[in-house]
Order: structure tokens, then C-alpha cells, then sequence
């Protein structure tokens, strides 16, 4: 039996980065003291702040729900609430739906559901074909992330919120950068930092990370020690027609065999950040014209998605 | 000899019999990553070096999930 480096407790968890094996205990301890430091490093939040927590209903949102919850029970001045936008992927997101409502009831936190279907008119299965039908060259990835952002930002600003919180880790972090890397898109590499920047919108909400410097691994483990991973672990169906599918395999074959590469990948986007925020500023975001929500161009991505769908 | 199942949680059962093994072993035998699953062995959340004993059910829970 592996024991803990620090107690010699039964260990739960072993860092392959730097050797050491953690029991139930200094698992949480090491877990607790990463995330705090992210927050107080990013400032990500002030004395008085709604946060509200995307939550997709999987077990990296659930956690940080859960965490947030239990931190906020010590800064007297947060209150916590959880947003799920639900796609409609038929045999997918309901499995989730259901473990949200019932985190959130334990938890004692005010929670809100908003569907693809009820604010578009139209499910994202029923996009996707629709897309397809009318020759669109973009993946089912493309749609469900603009209409998704689009929701958030709307619907935490209407639920009151003065930050939203998601639970991107190291892992969805690194994925993005070695994606836009390769697509030589550095614009978008400037906007992935840990928190979204001064963006002086009235109607946009501020947007932090909180598991910026938290492995999937690690997350993994809070989840399954707090009964927070799904029952059902039900993959998206989209998910291997993505691009990040073939990035995040590569990276976990990469850390099998260099143990802290995900970490060194990590610095040298925080490393860039800075280079690149001088080159690519973030402006004062426009009004989009059509649906008057913060936009970079004249219309809105969402909006011109719906346009190219005929569905505005 | 040690006789163990394992379940990845959600999708495929294996049956393996070994000489004395560890669940990193397990990892290698099924040819999976030890990056992308948290083995639980009869409840409890075990490491890579811990070794398995015989009849042990060990359940794998994916990292990777979501889209």
C-alpha cells in the first residue's frame, strides 16, 4: 500500500511531476491552497461579488461549484449560483441535468436552466443538420461554443452576477493554446488567460478560471472523492469530430512520457500573455447591432451564426 | 496467480489473471494511459503502485469526458 509523503496515510493521489503521494487529507489541503492561490494571484474576486458558476453538469463544473460553495462559506460577502445551458444533444446532457439540480439542492445554491431550444428556437442537434443541410462548413463544436458563450454572458448578467466562473483546468487551458499555436491564431491565444481582462462593456460580465493551474487529473479526484462524478459517464457524441480530441490525446501521451510537460506548457502560455497582450489590446467591445449584446465586430458571432443558419 | 476485473466506468469489462501485479501494470496490460483514469479499487481511490489482490474489482474513471 502506497502511503501519504506527508502523514503516512493510505495515499490517494500520486504526482508524477514531482514524486510525492498524497492520503485524502493533504490531497484536499494541496487542492484547497492551489485554487486559493490562482484566485488571490489573478485577483479574480473582490470582498462583495455574485459569482455565478457555469455549470455543463460534468464533473470539472460540479467541482468548482462545490468548491466555490464551500470557500464562499468563509468571505461573507460572495454569494454562489450555478448556470447550466443545456444544448439538446440527445443522450448527453440529460444524464447531467439531473446531478446538477440535485448539487445545487445540497448545496443550498440558486440555480438556473436556459435551453439552445427555448433562446434559439432550436436545438444543437437540430443545428448541426440544419448546418449540414445548407452546406456550412463548421463543426458541431463551433456552434455549441458561440451559442454557449453568448448564453453565459446574457444569462449570468440577468441572474444578477458580477463574475462568471468556469471551470476550465490546466488541461482545456494548454489544449486551446497548442490548438491556436497550430492555427496560428495568437489573437485568440491573447484572450485564454485566467481571467477575461478590463472590459469596460456595461453588459459584459468579467470572466474568470479558478482551475487555471488545476490538472483534469486532479479535478477527476476532488469529483470522485466528494460523489460529484456523473454515474453515467456519457461522452459528448461530437467530441471525436473535434480537433481538441487529437490535441488532448497527444498531450496525455506526452505527459506519460515526460511527467510536468503539461505544467511547462502552461508557463510558457503565462510567459506569452503578457508579450501578447501588448500587441493584441483589448478594445472597448462594440454593441452588436442586432441583438445589442457586447460583440468585437459590428454583429456578433452568435448572430451572425444565426444569419448564416437562417434562424435569426 | 491473482485473478482481478476491472471496469472503465461507462463502457468496456476485462477480466485479467497475472502473476502478482501492480494497478500501474493493470494500465500497461490494457495498454491505457495512467494520465487519463482514476483507478478505484472495491471503493477506495488507489494509486499506480499499489498492487492489486486477488478477486479485486478495480473500476477506472475517465479523465477525459465532456465534448
Amino acid at each position: 500500500m502506497a502511503k501519504c509523503s506527508f502523514c503516512n496515510r493510505r495515499a490517494i493521489f500520486y504526482s508524477r511531476v514531482n514524486g510525492k503521494f498524497f492520503c485524502e487529507k493533504h490531497f484536499l489541503k494541496y487542492f484547497d491552497r492551489k485554487v486559493r492561490r490562482t484566485i488571490r494571484k489573478y485577483h479574480m474576486f473582490g470582498k462583495n461579488e455574485t459569482i455565478v458558476v457555469a455549470v455543463s453538469g460534468g464533473k470539472d463544473s460540479l467541482s468548482l461549484l462545490h468548491y466555490l460553495s464551500k470557500l464562499s462559506k468563509r468571505a461573507p460577502g460572495w454569494i454562489i449560483k450555478g448556470l447550466l445551458i443545456d444544448e439538446g444533444i440527445a443522450g448527453y446532457r440529460e444524464h447531467l441535468i439531473g446531478k446538477f439540480i440535485k448539487t445545487c439542492n445540497e448545496l443550498d445554491v440558486e440555480y438556473k436552466i436556459v435551453s439552445f431550444k427555448e433562446e434559439f428556437g432550436y436545438s444543437l442537434d437540430e443545428i448541426v443538420k440544419k448546418g449540414k443541410q445548407l452546406g456550412l462548413p463548421y463543426l458541431p463544436c463551433t456552434y455549441c461554443g458561440v451559442f454557449r458563450r453568448y448564453l453565459l454572458n446574457k444569462e449570468s448578467r440577468e441572474m444578477g452576477g458580477t463574475v462568471l466562473a468556469t471551470a476550465h483546468n490546466l488541461d482545456d487551458v494548454i489544449q486551446t493554446f497548442l490548438m491556436n499555436i497550430l492555427n496560428n491564431n495568437w489573437d485568440r491565444v491573447a484572450r485564454i488567460g485566467p481571467v477575461s481582462g478590463v472590459i469596460t462593456h456595461v453588459r459584459f460580465v468579467r470572466r474568470v478560471k479558478p482551475f487555471f493551474d488545476i490538472l483534469e487529473k486532479e479535478t477527476t479526484t476532488y469529483s470522485i472523492l466528494h460523489s460529484l462524478y456523473p454515474d453515467k459517464n456519457v461522452e459528448c457524441p461530437y467530441a471525436p469530430l473535434s480537433f481538441r480530441w487529437y490535441i488532448r490525446k497527444f498531450l496525455n501521451d506526452l505527459e506519460m512520457r515526460n511527467p510536468g510537460i503539461k505544467y511547462s506548457l502552461l508557463n510558457s502560455l503565462v510567459e506569452v500573455l503578457s508579450l501578447l497582450r501588448e500587441k493584441y489590446r483589448e478594445s472597448d467591445l462594440k454593441t452588436c447591432k442586432i441583438c445589442g449584446e457586447p460583440s468585437s465586430q459590428e454583429v456578433c458571432r452568435a448572430c451572425m451564426l444565426r444569419r448564416e443558419l437562417g434562424i435569426l | 496467480m491473482v485473478v482481478i476485473f476491472v471496469v472503465i466506468k461507462g463502457s468496456r469489462k476485462f477480466k485479467i489473471n497475472k502473476e502478482k501485479m501492480k494497478i500501474g501494470d493493470v494500465f500497461r496490460e490494457l495498454g491505457l494511459n495512467v494520465e487519463e483514469y482514476i483507478p478505484v479499487s472495491n471503493g477506495n481511490i488507489v494509486t499506480e503502485h499499489d498492487e492489486v489482490k486477488d478477486g479485486d474489482l478495480l473500476t477506472l474513471y475517465p479523465v477525459v469526458s465532456g465534448g
